[in-house]
C-alpha cells in the first residue's frame, strides 16, 4: 500500500513537472516474406510552452524503397476540436546533415506538421512502414524528455526474437488479435527523462530478430575484409612521419558522415571510393584507416563500439552499436571514427572483428589513469614548461598548435615558439599574448560540465570515466603577487583536491591535485562531489593573481 | 521577403565559409532582361583548389533553388588536374534533392553533384545557368521559359562583389531592351561601370580585379550593409511597390467568422484603444506558433490567409502579421500588412530588400505616420514592437502608396536592467538577496529563458547567474512575477547563500562576476584591429548595485580602485565605497546606440569592463 501510494505520489509529481504526456505509444511488426511491416501510433499531450515550441514536428527517417503510409494524423485542441494535418504539413525531406552527402541521399526525412496546437491539446500520429528485405534491429529509446504513461511492442510472426532493457521491468505476455499469435511487452509509466548535462544513458528497448552473435559476427566482419585497397595517389596525400600524425590530415581531408550503424555497415562504399568522394561515414572511415595503416606496415583492427551502460550480449542488433574504430595492437592505441586516438574505452563495450569477432570490456581504472600534468614556469613575458598525459591525453600533430591548444584549455594564453613531442610528454617555451593580470587555470580539458552541479536536476549525475589533473605553476613577476591561496586539501570518497602554494618575493609556486572517480552520482554522493568539483574550480580559477608593472 | 533568404542560401556555394583554401581565378555573372521582367543568368565560376580543406569544401557542389520561383540548369563542370589532364564530370550523375528544413518548410532543393577525387592544385570550371524570379510565380518545371514576376514589367538585381576569398576578376554583365530605364548604384566601395547600345538592347559591364577576401570581423554588421554590391532595379519609386505590396496583400486579409468571434471574445467589455492593441498583438504572437508552410506558388511574398493561419495555429512573419491586420481591422483599426528588413539597411534604390513582414496602424492620414506592430519577436515579450528593431528601414503596403521610412531611435534608458544585491557576511558566508527589475530587451530575455524552457529548467537562469558568484552558491528562494503576464515589467527576488566566501583576507565584489553573462555580448570584442563598426543587439543601461555589511571587527583596508570609461555611444563606470562597517559598488553600463562607430573608445570601455571583474575588496584578515 505503501508503495503504491509512493508511485502515485511520484507520478503526480511529475505530471506537475512534466513539459507533455505520452499518453500511448504503439509498434506492431508483422513478418512479411523476407521482410517486415510496422504499424506505429503515438498519442502526446502537450502541456507547456516548451512542448508546443520543440515537439510539434515529429520526423521519420525512412530509407528509398520502404513503403511508407501515414493513416493518421490529427491533433485535438484544447476545445476538443479535431484538426487533421493536412498535405501541405507532410515533407519529404533530407536529413539535416546528410545534405552535402549524395551518396546517402537514399535516406529520407518525413516531417510532420501538427497544426491547431493550443494549449493543453493531444496530437495523434500513426503510420505504417513495409521493408521488402532486412531484419528488425532497434535500439529504442524507453525514456524521452516527456512522461510516457504506455508503451507497447507486439510481434507477429517471428521465429526468432530476442530482447532486452537493461535495468529496466518489462511486462511479456502471449497476445492472440483475429487468429493471429504473437508477443506483446509493455512498459508503463516510465518517467521523463530530461536532457541533463552529464548523465547517464538513458533506457533503451532492444530487440532483434537476427539469429544470434556469430552469424551476425560473420556478416559483418565480412565487410572489414576487402582486399582492395587505397591508390597510390590518395595514400600519398595521408602522408606523415608518425603514425598519429596522419589523423590530423585525415581530418582536412575528409568529412564524417553520421549515420545509424546499419546504413554506416551495410552501405558502405569501399575505403578508395569513400576517399575519393572526400566524405566517409564511420564504417568506410575504418576501411580507410585499414587501408593506410596497412600501407605503412601496421595491424589494425576493426571494432564497433557501444555505450557500455546500455549495451546488452543478449540481442545480437547491430543498433546497439554508435560508432565504428581501428585498434592499432603495436601501438596500444584506438582510433575512432573521429579520429581521436585513446587507450582506452571505459565507458564503451568494443566488438572487436578481426581475426574473430569479440567482446573487450575495461577494466575499472585508477582515477588518475586519465591525466595530465602541466608544468610551466610563467612570467610577464615567457612561458615554458611541459605537459604529461597519461591515458588518453595523447599528445599529437603540429606540437605547437598541440601546446597552445592544451594551455588555452587551462586558461593561458600563450604564443608557443618551440615545441616537441617526445612520447607521451610535450615540452614547449613561448611568449605571454598578454600582461596576465590573474592567471585563470581550470579544469576545462577535463570531461565535465560545470552545469551538472550548478542547476536543479531530475536525472542523477554520471561522471563516465575517471579523471584527474595536476598542475604546477611556477610564476615570476617583475609586479606585484597580490595573493596566493594557502595550501588546501579536501578528500571524500568522491574525489581528491589538494593545493600547495609557496611565496618568494616576486616568485611564486602552486601545485594543485584533483582526480574524480568514475560513477553513477546518487543524490546523497552529489553533495560530495560538487564539494569537490567547487573547490577546484573556486581555488584555480580565482587564487594567483599578480599586477605586472 | 523570401528573396534575400534564398539569394543568401544559394551563395552558399558562390561563397564558401572561410579560410585561405583556395581563390577565384573568375567570377561571372551575366544577366540578359526583359520587358516583362523576366531574366536569364548565366554563372561562370573558376576555382583554384590550394589545399586538402579547399579541396574537401568542394568535392561536392551544391546547387540550391527555390523551384517556385527559379529554374537552375548545370551546364558544365570540369576538373582540371594539376597533371593537366581534362575530366568533365558526368552531368547525368549530378541528383536533385530536397533540402533539409527546420521551420519553414518551403520546398527547397538543390542539385548536387560529386567532383571525386579534387585535390590541391586543381582548378574547377564550372557554369550554370538559372531563370526566374526570387519573388516570382513559377510553375514547378525545369524548362527554361520567360516567367512574369509578380510586379509585372519590372526587373531588379542584387549582385555581391566580396567572397571570403580572392578573386582575380569578378564580372558582372547585364543586358535588356534599351528602352527600359534603369536604375543601378554600386555600394560599400566603387566600380567601373561601362554602357553600350546596340540594336535597341543597353549593355551594361561591371569589372573588379583581385579583390581581396571578405574579413568577417565578430559583431559586424551584416554581410550586405558592408560587402560591396551593385544593385540594378528598373523600378524607381517606393510608391509603386508600397501599392503592388497592398494588392497582392489584401486578399489574404479578409476575416472570417472565427476571427470575428474571437476579436469579439477577447475585447468583450474593453474600451480603451491601447488596451485593445495590446490584446491582440499579444495573442497572435502568443499562440500562432512560428512554421512556414508552403500553399501554394505565392508563398513567400503573399500572406497566408488569416483564416488558415488562425486554424492551423502557425505561420511565419508575414502570416502572423496578415492575421493581426485582418483582428485589428475586426476592431476599428486601419491596419497594413508591412514590409521591413530585420537586421540590414535597406538602400534607397527601389529594389526588394525585404525579410521580414510586420503590421502597422495608421495614426495620421495627412501626415502618414503609422505605429508598429511585430508579433513575430513579441512572444514572451512585453513590446509589441521590439526594442532591437530602431532604425529599421520598412514599407508599408497602402493603396495611396507609401514612402520608403525608418524606424525612431530607442532610448537606452527604458531598455533597463537594475541588479541589487543586499548582502552581509557572517564568518566565512555572504547571504542576501539579488533583486532583478527590467523591462523590454533584458525583460524579454529573461521571460524567454524562462517562458520556453522545460518545466524542469525554468528557474535555472537565476541559479546560472548565482553560481557565477560563487561555486558554491545556494538558492534558499526564488519569487518573481507571472512571466506570462505581459502587463508589468520583469521582477524576480533570489535569496541566496554562499559559504567559503572570503578568500583569505580577499573579497571579490560580488557583482563584478556577473558581467560575463550579462555582459556576455560585448566581451565578445575582440582587442584585434577591425574595419567595420560593432553591430549590438540593442541599446541598454545597466545598473548593478551592492551593499554589504561587514561583521564586528573586519572592516576594509582597500577598496577596489573605481573604474570610468566612455566613448561617443557607450560608456561604463564603476565606484567603490565604504560607511561604516557596510561597502559596497555601483556598476553602471550604457550604450545609446547599437552601432558603435568609435571602435577605440568603446575597447576602453569593454577593457574596463574586464578589468571590473577583478574587483576586490581587501580586508583586515586572513591570507597568506
Amino acid at each position: 500500500m505503501v508503495k503504491r501510494t509512493a508511485i502515485f505520489l511520484i507520478l503526480v509529481l511529475f505530471l506537475f513537472s512534466s513539459d507533455a504526456i505520452v499518453r500511448r505509444e504503439e509498434l506492431t511488426y508483422r513478418k512479411v516474406g523476407t521482410g517486415y511491416s510496422l504499424e506505429f501510433t503515438r498519442t502526446m499531450r502537450r502541456l507547456s510552452e516548451f512542448a508546443r515550441t520543440y515537439w510539434a514536428d515529429p520526423r521519420i527517417i525512412v530509407e528509398d524503397g520502404e513503403k511508407f503510409a501515414i493513416k493518421a494524423a490529427y491533433t485535438v485542441n484544447s476545445e476538443g476540436k479535431k484538426i487533421d494535418v493536412p498535405k501541405v504539413g507532410i515533407h519529404l525531406l533530407t536529413p539535416r546533415g546528410l545534405e552535402r552527402f549524395p551518396y546517402y541521399s537514399f535516406l529520407k526525412e518525413r516531417a510532420i506538421n501538427f497544426l491547431g496546437i493550443d494549449l493543453p491539446s493531444e496530437s495523434t500520429l500513426s503510420y505504417t512502414l513495409k521493408k521488402e528485405d532486412g531484419e528488425i534491429d532497434e535500439t529504442y529509446p524507453l525514456a524521452e524528455p516527456a512522461l510516457s504513461k504506455e508503451k507497447t511492442w507486439n510481434f507477429f510472426g517471428f521465429h526468432q526474437l530476442s530482447y532486452d532493457a537493461p535495468g529496466q521491468q518489462l511486462e511479456t505476455t502471449n497476445i492472440q488479435i483475429g487468429g493471429e499469435r504473437g508477443i506483446q511487452i509493455r512498459v508503463k509509466n516510465i518517467p521523463p527523462y530530461p536532457k541533463e548535462p552529464n548523465q547517464f544513458p538513458s533506457p533503451v528497448f532492444i530487440y532483434s530478430s537476427r539469429e544470434g552473435w556469430e552469424n551476425l559476427g560473420n556478416e559483418v566482419s565480412a565487410v572489414f575484409s576487402q582486399e582492395e585497397g587505397l591508390s597510390k595517389n590518395s595514400l600519398s596525400l595521408v602522408n606523415a612521419k608518425n603514425d598519429l600524425d596522419i589523423l590530423p590530415l585525415l581530418k582536412e581531408i575528409l568529412s564524417l558522415v553520421r549515420i545509424p550503424m546499419k546504413y554506416s555497415l551495410f552501405k558502405a562504399r569501399s575505403g578508395e571510393e569513400a576517399f575519393q568522394s572526400r566524405y566517409a561515414s564511420p564504417v568506410e572511415m575504418v576501411l580507410i584507416l585499414m587501408d593506410i595503416y596497412d600501407a605503412r606496415g601496421r595491424k589494425a583492427l576493426p571494432f564497433l563500439a557501444a555505450d557500455a551502460e546500455r549495451f546488452s550480449e543478449r540481442v545480437p542488433a547491430i543498433s546497439q552499436f554508435t560508432d565504428a574504430g581501428i585498434y592499432l595492437p603495436e601501438l596500444g592505441i584506438y582510433i575512432d571514427s573521429n579520429l581521436k586516438p585513446r587507450r582506452s574505452f571505459h565507458d564503451k563495450v568494443l566488438w572487436i572483428l578481426l581475426p574473430k569477432p569479440h567482446f573487450l570490456r575495461f577494466p575499472p581504472l585508477d582515477p588518475l589513469y586519465n591525466s595530465i600534468k602541466l608544468a610551466i614556469k610563467v612570467n610577464d613575458k615567457s612561458i615554458e614548461g611541459k605537459l604529461i598525459g597519461k591515458g588518453n591525453f595523447i599528445f599529437y600533430g603540429d606540437p605547437k598548435e598541440e601546446a597552445e591548444k592544451w594551455l588555452s584549455k587551462a586558461g593561458i594564453s600563450a604564443k608557443i615558439e618551440e615545441a616537441n613531442i617526445l612520447g607521451n610528454t610535450l615540452n614547449f617555451t613561448g611568449k605571454t599574448k598578454e600582461n596576465n593580470l590573474r592567471i585563470l587555470p581550470d579544469f576545462s580539458m577535463l570531461p565535465k560540465d560545470p552545469e551538472a552541479f550548478s542547476l536543479p536536476r531530475i536525472t542523477p549525475i554520471w561522471i563516465k570515466e575517471p579523471f584527474g589533473v595536476d598542475i604546477k605553476i611556477e610564476l615570476e613577476t617583475s609586479g606585484q603577487i597580490i595573493y596566493i591561496p594557502p595550501d588546501f586539501s579536501l578528500s571524500n570518497p568522491e574525489g581528491i583536491f589538494t593545493l600547495n602554494s609557496k611565496v618568494e618575493g616576486k616568485k611564486a609556486e602552486i601545485h594543485y591535485r584533483l582526480s574524480v572517480k568514475k560513477g553513477l552520482i546518487s543524490p546523497e554522493k552529489t553533495e560530495a562531489l560538487k564539494k569537490i568539483w567547487a573547490t577546484a574550480r573556486d581555488k584555480s580559477t580565482t587564487y594567483i593573481i599578480y599586477l605586472p608593472e | 521577403m523570401k528573396k534575400i533568404l534564398v539569394f543568401l542560401l544559394t551563395a552558399i556555394f558562390v561563397f564558401p565559409q572561410a579560410g585561405k583554401d583556395l581563390k577565384y581565378l573568375l567570377w561571372e555573372r551575366e544577366t540578359e532582361f526583359r520587358k516583362s521582367g523576366a531574366s536569364f543568368s548565366n554563372v561562370h565560376q573558376i576555382i583554384n583548389i590550394l589545399s586538402r580543406k579547399g579541396a574537401r569544401k568542394f568535392s561536392v557542389l551544391s546547387f540550391i533553388y527555390d523551384p517556385a520561383t527559379t529554374g537552375l540548369k548545370i551546364l558544365y563542370v570540369k576538373l582540371r588536374k594539376k597533371s593537366g589532364k581534362e575530366i568533365s564530370l558526368d552531368l547525368s550523375r549530378a541528383k536533385d534533392l530536397p533540402m533539409p528544413a527546420g521551420i519553414i518548410f518551403w520546398n527547397r532543393r538543390h542539385k548536387v553533384i560529386e567532383a571525386k577525387g579534387i585535390s590541391p592544385g586543381d582548378i574547377l570550371d564550372i557554369k550554370y545557368r538559372t531563370w526566374g524570379f526570387r519573388i516570382a510565380y513559377l510553375e514547378n518545371s525545369q524548362e527554361e521559359k520567360e516567367i512574369v514576376p509578380p510586379l509585372r514589367g519590372h526587373f531588379y538585381e542584387i549582385v555581391y562583389l566580396s567572397s571570403r576569398y580572392p578573386i582575380k576578376l569578378m564580372r558582372y554583365k547585364l543586358w535588356g531592351p534599351s528602352d527600359v530605364q534603369l536604375s543601378y548604384e554600386v555600394f560599400n566601395g566603387t566600380l567601373r561601370v561601362s554602357k553600350m547600345i546596340k540594336d535597341n538592347i543597353a549593355y551594361f559591364t561591371w569589372e573588379k580585379k583581385d579583390i581581396k577576401p571578405f574579413k568577417y570581423e565578430p559583431m559586424m554588421p551584416s554581410f550586405s550593409d558592408v560587402a560591396e554590391k551593385i544593385i540594378v532595379t528598373s523600378l524607381h519609386q517606393w510608391k509603386v511597390k508600397s501599392k503592388w505590396f497592398f494588392n497582392i496583400s489584401e486578399p489574404s486579409l479578409k476575416p472570417d467568422k472565427n476571427i470575428r468571434e474571437l476579436v469579439q471574445e477577447l475585447l468583450k467589455g474593453t474600451k480603451d484603444n491601447e488596451k485593445k492593441i495590446f490584446i491582440l498583438t499579444h495573442w497572435v504572437a502568443q499562440n500562432i506558433r512560428y512554421l512556414g508552410l508552403w500553399l501554394g506558388p505565392n508563398e513567400g511574398y503573399t500572406p497566408n490567409p488569416a483564416p488558415f493561419t488562425l486554424r492551423a495555429r502557425a505561420g511565419v512573419c508575414k502570416d502572423k502579421a496578415a492575421l493581426l491586420v485582418s483582428m485589428l481591422r475586426m476592431a476599428g483599426f486601419p491596419a497594413f500588412q508591412v514590409m521591413t528588413e530585420a537586421g540590414s539597411r535597406v538602400e534607397n534604390i527601389v529594389a526588394d530588400q525585404f525579410n521580414h513582414s510586420v503590421t502597422a496602424i495608421k495614426l495620421n492620414s495627412k501626415k502618414r505616420k503609422f505605429r508598429l506592430l511585430d508579433p513575430t519577436w513579441a512572444p514572451q515579450s512585453r513590446e509589441l514592437w521590439s526594442s532591437r528593431e530602431q532604425l529599421q528601414y520598412y514599407l508599408v503596403g497602402t493603396p495611396e502608396g507609401e514612402k520608403l521610412m525608418e524606424t525612431p531611435p530607442f532610448p537606452a534608458e527604458k531598455n533597463y536592467l537594475r541588479v541589487r544585491l543586499k548582502g552581509k557576511i557572517s564568518g566565512n558566508v555572504l547571504s542576501g538577496e539579488i533583486l532583478i527589475n527590467t523591462d523590454n530587451h533584458y525583460g524579454t530575455l529573461f521571460r524567454r529563458k524562462i517562458n520556453i524552457s522545460p518545466l524542469s529548467m525554468r528557474n535555472s537562469i537565476f541559479y546560472r547567474l548565482v553560481n557565477d558568484i560563487s561555486p558554491f552558491s545556494r538558492i534558499n528562494g526564488i519569487k518573481k512575477e507571472n512571466t506570462f503576464n505581459f502587463s508589468k515589467p520583469f521582477m524576480a527576488k533570489i535569496k541566496f547563500r554562499i559559504p567559503y566566501y572570503l578568500r583569505g583576507n580577499l573579497m571579490f565584489s560580488p557583482l563584478s562576476s556577473f558581467p560575463p553573462r550579462i555582459f556576455n555580448e560585448f566581451l565578445k570584442v575582440s582587442p584585434a584591429e577591425r574595419k567595420n563598426p560593432i553591430r549590438l543587439a540593442n541599446t541598454r543601461k545597466i545598473i548593478m548595485e551592492e551593499k554589504i555589511s561587514l561583521p564586528k571587527g573586519l572592516y576594509v583596508v582597500r577598496l577596489p580602485k573605481n573604474i570610468k570609461a566612455n566613448c561617443k555611444e557607450a560608456s561604463f563606470k564603476a565606484n567603490f565605497w565604504k560607511k561604516g562597517r557596510t561597502i559596497g559598488a555601483k556598476y553602471v553600463f550604457m550604450n545609446n546606440s547599437k552601432i558603435i562607430k568609435d571602435i577605440k573608445g568603446f575597447k576602453n570601455v569593454i577593457k574596463a569592463l574586464r578589468n571590473a571583474q577583478v574587483s576586490l575588496y581587501i580586508l583586515n584578515t586572513g591570507g597568506k
